[in-house]
């Protein structure tokens, strides 16, 4: 046992570089980047493809699922975007953007090759090594799925630290569900998926109604042991908070272990524009992922 | 390098005047129209010392109103840099403590290089205040009329003389290279000091102390209906945070002068407007003026002593006479008091 190398010394060194509080010199900076690549996804979202320029930045591009970037287009502005790719892609994120204000409209007309800069990344993450033998259960709701699938990946790559997977998807319609492409590979990689429309037309064959209904479900099917050991990530309109996180909390998860990302108009990322605060709380430095405990203390968080 | 010292009345002007000849001197002047603002002194002798305390604060010299971060054409982006050293006389003592709270704000945690680099190459020279305006309560924060920290220089009028007090190393320098104009201290020039500052104090006639306010906030005693009334006499003009030396809000924004040249910029901006906390498809996390009312005084009142053990507030009294709807900060408090 002595020969062996100490690898999980060289990671934790690693992971520290991610918390950039201690580390100036990496948001003030911003990475030339391009977009690679636009898949579409429905008629308002598409999955932009943004590579650092850099091979040396790339590589050294770290985050964690949960974290933002700024995306930066000179002339048009700046906005945050939670990443939605794996974390071990580095410097190759995906974005999932929906076409909703003014620098997304610019962005769904763009085509590949497009330079950007990129800034970040910034905020707190999803504690996923904290979930290492644990059940894990995301609930997505909308396009609540685009930072989820960060955590997704990263559940995918490091499958064997997790007990059971578990995604609760639920869409307005079929026709705006995102990332359909990848659902085959999810169930594959032994990811419980289960996805509920609201308004179904005729060609869905699926359960109908909220994401509560399958909920309901799961919690008939397993008993409280299983949730006794789990961990939930819940995404989605800020509505869905407060009906899954208090279910859940009925079913025995302690609310420090229900992480919920926020959602707010952020211009800096540093917490000196004072857009994005919620009381004391700036949700660019402490958030934009809290655990709910924390967010039933916020006063109009949610 | 901290230290005391006597400037006789007749020498500032000349002190002022060397000054001025290596850095950019700025000091409340009375601009053509009548008003006296802080502006760049063309003329020793055209500085207003006996100015109220309301003019516009010194805040824009370190956080302008509308500040360029960068350019940006076809090419490339060209960052542009504020080494420019200024100082800044005749400041009062209030402002001189919300730029004191603004650098811990700037400069904490995430430092803010433009504020920074202004910061760096402005050095402040306070004047204790003697005359405090009717409108002005820092008497009840701590923050005035004399100060004891938290200053460059700080000079206080003792009829013929002033007493001069570097407070940091930046306001060393100033000092250092005319020592021949300064003599030392004497007892009676602290005495003189002392009876000066009891003077002062006599004459506040507002005294609000505002931690009676946040214990009640806390306690849960003022309850909606109370923020419901100040909000419908607020007019959402702005004008208390423009005009207050510690907000610190902006919005950044991309200026196109030709298709494919243009400036991005930084610009003062207002939690009382409604767009403020707009996000992507039309949602308004403080959607009714209510909430809007009460984040500004929350943000004074509670989060700043959350965040830095002070109040937001200096008690300048600049929201007092700005504000139309007479829902300023001294009257709030007074009326929860």
């Amino acid at each position: 046992m002595d020969n062996q190398l100490k690898f999980t010394d060289i990671i934790s060194e690693a992971l520290q570089k991610q918390h950039r509080k201690s580390d100036l010199s990496t948001f003030e900076y911003t990475y030339k980047a391009e977009i690679t690549n636009i898949h579409r996804l429905t008629e308002m979202e598409n999955l932009y493809r943004i590579q650092i320029i850099d091979t040396e930045e790339r590589r050294q591009f770290i985050f964690q699922p949960g974290q933002f970037l700024m995306l930066e287009l000179p002339g048009i502005g700046e906005a945050p975007f939670s990443i939605s790719s794996s974390p071990a892609r580095h410097g190759d994120v995906e974005l999932c953007i929906r076409k909703a204000g003014n620098l997304t409209n610019f962005l769904s007309r763009v085509g590949r090759g497009t330079h950007v800069g990129i800034r970040g990344p910034f905020g707190t993450n999803f504690p996923m090594e904290k979930m290492h033998g644990q059940n894990i259960l995301l609930v997505a709701g909308g396009l609540g799925l685009a930072p989820l699938r960060s955590a997704i990946s990263y559940a995918q790559d490091n499958r064997s630290r997790f007990n059971s997977v578990d995604i609760i998807y639920g869409a307005k319609d079929p026709s705006q569900l995102l990332f359909t492409y990848q659902y085959d590979m999810w169930r594959a990689d032994d990811i419980g998926l289960s996805i509920i429309v609201d308004k179904p037309d005729s060609s869905w064959k699926g359960p109908v109604g909220l994401v509560t209904k399958i909920l309901e479900q799961m919690f008939s099917e397993r008993g409280n042991p299983f949730f006794k050991s789990t961990y939930a990530i819940v995404c989605g309109p800020p509505v869905m908070f407060k009906f899954v996180c208090n279910m859940l909390n009925q079913k025995d998860i302690p609310m420090q272990k229900m992480f919920v990302s926020l959602e707010r108009r952020m211009h800096c990322g540093m917490g000196k524009c004072c857009r994005c605060n919620v009381g004391s709380t700036y949700t660019c430095l402490n958030g934009p992922v809290f655990d709910y405990w924390t967010v039933m203390n916020l006063k109009e968080a949610i | 390098m901290k230290g005391d010292f006597v400037l006789n009345k007749a020498h500032l002007s000349y002190w002022l005047r060397q000054l001025r000849k290596e850095s950019d001197l700025i000091a409340p002047l009375r601009s053509v129209d009548g008003d006296i603002i802080l502006s760049s002194v063309t003329g020793i002798h055209e500085i207003e010392l006996d100015c109220p305390a309301n003019i516009p604060s010194p805040k824009e010299f370190i956080f302008p109103q509308k500040e360029e971060m960068f350019k940006f054409s076809g090419k490339g982006v060209d960052a542009l840099n504020n080494s420019r050293k200024r100082v800044i006389f005749g400041v009062r003592s209030c402002d001189m403590s919300a730029v004191a709270l603004m650098d811990r704000f700037y400069g904490g945690l995430f430092e803010d290089g433009f504020y920074v680099s202004r910061r760096k190459n402005t050095i402040f020279i306070s004047i204790a205040c003697n005359n405090p305006d009717p409108t002005c309560f820092c008497i009840g924060l701590g923050t005035g009329p004399y100060l004891k920290s938290g200053f460059d220089i700080q000079l206080t009028d003792l009829g013929d003389r002033y007493l001069v007090q570097v407070g940091s190393k930046e306001g060393h320098a100033p000092v250092k290279r005319f020592r021949h104009l300064f003599q030392s201290p004497g007892k009676s020039d602290y005495d003189d000091q002392y009876e000066a500052n009891l003077s002062s104090q006599s004459k506040f006639e507002k005294r609000i102390t505002l931690e009676n306010v946040r214990q009640k906030i806390l306690a849960g005693k003022v309850d909606d209906s109370f923020w419901e009334s100040v909000a419908l006499r607020c007019f959402e003009c702005g004008g208390c945070v423009y005009e207050c030396p510690l907000c610190t809000c902006f919005n950044v924004i991309d200026w196109k002068e030709t298709p494919d040249k243009g400036v991005r910029m930084r610009l003062w901006d207002t939690c009382m407007f409604k767009g403020f906390t707009k996000m992507a498809g039309n949602v308004l996390p403080a959607e009714k003026k209510i909430m809007r009312t009460k984040r500004w005084y929350f943000h004074k009142l509670l989060y700043y002593p959350e965040q830095f053990g002070k109040f937001g507030c200096v008690g300048c009294g600049r929201c007092t006479i700005t504000c139309p709807g007479r829902i300023d900060m001294a009257t709030i408090a007074n009326k929860l008091d």
